[in-house]
């Protein structure tokens, strides 16, 4: 049989691209650029007025000494460096294409590998060339307009955020509505299909974004808190799914996403489980509309039981799914302090920390319950079943907990480090001078020794000391400049690694081409099948996940943090 | 023709593999149901990994 079909496709989608690159290149849409991506063109504003103003400077410097003009050379913005990779993407891919495609509509095809993996090419590059319009046009654009809608003061929030209208849930949308309204064209079909390695490998890099010494740091009552409730809903929604006959597939991916943290962990439990696209996107939207409901919901019920900002920061991060509406419920309860945010923040990143475990248990669980049919050795059947890539993704978490690609303590790649502090980012003297005149303000020894440490040092020391000078700056009547001197210590303290960094752009990429390839597989039949059952499972273990977290909080949570 | 009317399910090995036939709509599993696929994403995550390392480390 063969595979390839003889179809123009691929030259078109390639001139395509290459044509993107060499507008970038060209300057011709610097105005839809600046439009799209208005941080990165503000500092490039920024970056051009200083280096022009620099540059009349010495001009005007050596005019007066008579010396020749000098030659600076104008730095590189963030904006510059976007477009450059836009550009150098555009040419790259358009060339490659155009060319495959030229001998894909000349070659002879002949039945083999070749023919089958030429196949799969045509339909990478469609998927490819929809993730450019989600990653580089729809991403930042509703990312503006969110954030545009809530400066107007027409939604007192970012819609885009709450909704998670990221390239995440628009790459899913947008191959939703392709195969749902035009199909996937028969040159594209094998392609498509491929999609899905991409995800995978995408999954195996997660493991890098996160460490075990995280964990250590997050503080006793939020890791036992969170293990209970994580491990908890996902043993109810594996029991209730059971009893109530709904496919171990659908049962699988649904608890990790009602356990661990919606979206990226229903993306990563996915292939363990063997979920289909449609189920998939059930959770996600049981998941996404469940949040935004708890995210009006549960403010107004920490107001009225008269809940302190730690006790309902606790409460949000245990009780919401999916993070972005965390943060939204933890600013709607509390919108001028950090505190509740801080809190939230603290027991959300312990739930995604419970991920490695949730995937292997479920690995386990789906292997057991699909072979039970036939009785078989469990030990035979893992070792024969297990999906590999989760092995690949618990490798990746361990190489990251032993400090290979950050040091051991890393969070998504940001991490503490005294030493690494540059010279030009030390306290000012002004700034030191401010904290010495507000020494006396220190409540205890340990805020002195912070304090102390601090002026001596011009830098902060310890992740510890950090915390302590924060919470110091927040000191009813403490000076402007001392409580600013502290904020930028800790910032100069904290890192973000370059190559973690590096391994969520290629995460971000991965994600959209697999999940672009997931969308184009969910057709409406394919909603209709996963049909009720899992929204009642949903609706049950996320109330009973609300109401016993609620409880918990308000028993055992004081105001201490 | 689109995918949902194919038949056969395909491996990233090259040959495709007679699976079941499917109703139209939901039969595209993202697992795949030898490890091939599972060996390709191993393979690309490694060597992201190690050019992240040899690049940014």
């Amino acid at each position: 049989m063969i595979y390839t079909k003889k179809s123009p496709a691929l030259v078109i989608i390639g001139i395509l691209m290459f044509l993107w690159g060499w507008l970038n290149a060209s300057g011709s849409i610097d105005g839809l650029q600046s439009a799209l991506q208005k941080s990165a063109y503000s500092d490039h504003t920024k970056v051009n007025e200083k280096f022009q103003a620099e540059l009349r400077f010495a001009n005007e410097q050596a005019q007066t000494e008579g010396k020749p003009a000098p030659e600076l050379k104008k730095p590189t913005s963030k904006f510059d460096k976007e477009k450059a990779f836009q550009t150098k993407f555009g040419y790259f891919f358009g060339s490659v294409f155009v060319l495959i495609g030229l001998f894909i509509l000349t070659w002879k095809a002949k039945a083999g590998n070749l023919d089958y993996y030429i196949s799969t090419v045509p339909g990478m590059a469609l998927i490819l060339l929809i993730a450019f319009v989600v990653r580089w046009g729809l991403d930042p654009m509703f990312a503006n307009w969110g954030k545009d809608v809530q400066a107007a003061g027409i939604l007192s929030w970012d819609f885009a955020k709450i909704f998670n209208l990221n390239y995440v849930v628009m790459g899913i949308l947008a191959g939703i509505v392709i195969v749902n309204v035009i199909g996937i064209p028969a040159w594209a079909a094998n392609g498509v299909r491929t999609a899905r390695v991409f995800l995978k490998t995408g999954v195996i890099l997660l493991g890098t974004l996160y460490s075990a010494a995280e964990l250590a740091q997050l503080g006793f009552l939020s890791v036992v808190m969170i293990g209970i409730f994580v491990l908890g809903s996902v043993w109810l929604v594996l029991l209730m799914g059971r009893r109530m006959k709904c496919p171990n597939t659908m049962t699988g991916v649904l608890s990790a996403g009602l356990g661990v943290c919606g979206v990226s962990a229903t993306v990563a439990a996915s292939p363990v489980v063997q979920a289909k696209a449609g189920e998939i996107a059930y959770t996600i939207g049981t998941i996404l509309l469940w949040g935004v409901g708890c995210m009006f919901i549960f403010p107004t019920v920490g107001h009225v039981l008269g809940m302190g900002p730690v006790q309902f920061g606790a409460w949000a991060g245990t009780g919401i799914l999916n993070s972005a509406q965390v943060a939204g419920a933890a600013l709607a309860f509390d919108p001028h302090g950090i505190e509740t945010l801080k809190v939230a923040e603290i027991f959300n990143i312990t739930r995604v920390l419970f991920l490695p475990i949730i995937v292997l248990w479920l690995a386990a669980w789906f292997v057991k319950h699909e072979e039970s049919a036939v009785k078989v050795n469990l030990a035979e059947v893992l070792v024969a079943k297990f999906p590999l890539f989760v092995l690949g993704f618990i490798a990746m978490f361990a190489l990251s907990s032993t400090g290979v690609f950050a040091p051991a303590g890393h969070y998504q790649g940001k991490y503490f480090s005294s030493a690494e502090v540059k010279e030009d980012k030390l306290l000012k003297p002004k700034e030191v001078r401010a904290l010495e005149a507000e020494l006396p303000k220190a409540r205890n020894a340990s805020e002195t020794k912070a304090m102390q440490d601090l002026i001596a040092n011009r830098k902060v020391m310890t992740r510890e000391e950090g915390e302590t000078l924060k919470s110091v700056a927040k000191i009813e009547g403490f000076d402007a400049v001392a409580a600013g001197a502290i904020a930028n210590a800790n910032k100069a303290a904290t890192h973000d690694s370059k190559i973690i960094k590096n391994f969520r752009d290629w995460l971000a990429w991965l994600f959209s081409i697999g999940l672009i390839g997931l969308g184009m597989q969910i057709t409406v039949a394919s909603i209709k099948q996963a049909g009720g059952k899992p929204l009642i499972i949903g609706s049950v273990v996320g109330t009973l996940k609300a109401v016993g977290s609620l409880v918990v909080v308000l028993m055992f949570v004081k105001e201490f943090v | 023709m689109a995918i949902n009317d194919q038949n056969a399910e395909m491996s990233m090995g090259g040959e495709p593999k007679g699976g079941p036939k499917f109703d139209r709509g939901h039969q595209l599993s993202i697992f795949v149901r030898d490890r091939n696929e599972d060996l390709t994403a191993l393979l690309f995550a490694f060597l992201i990994a190690m050019s992240g390392l040899m690049f940014f480390g």
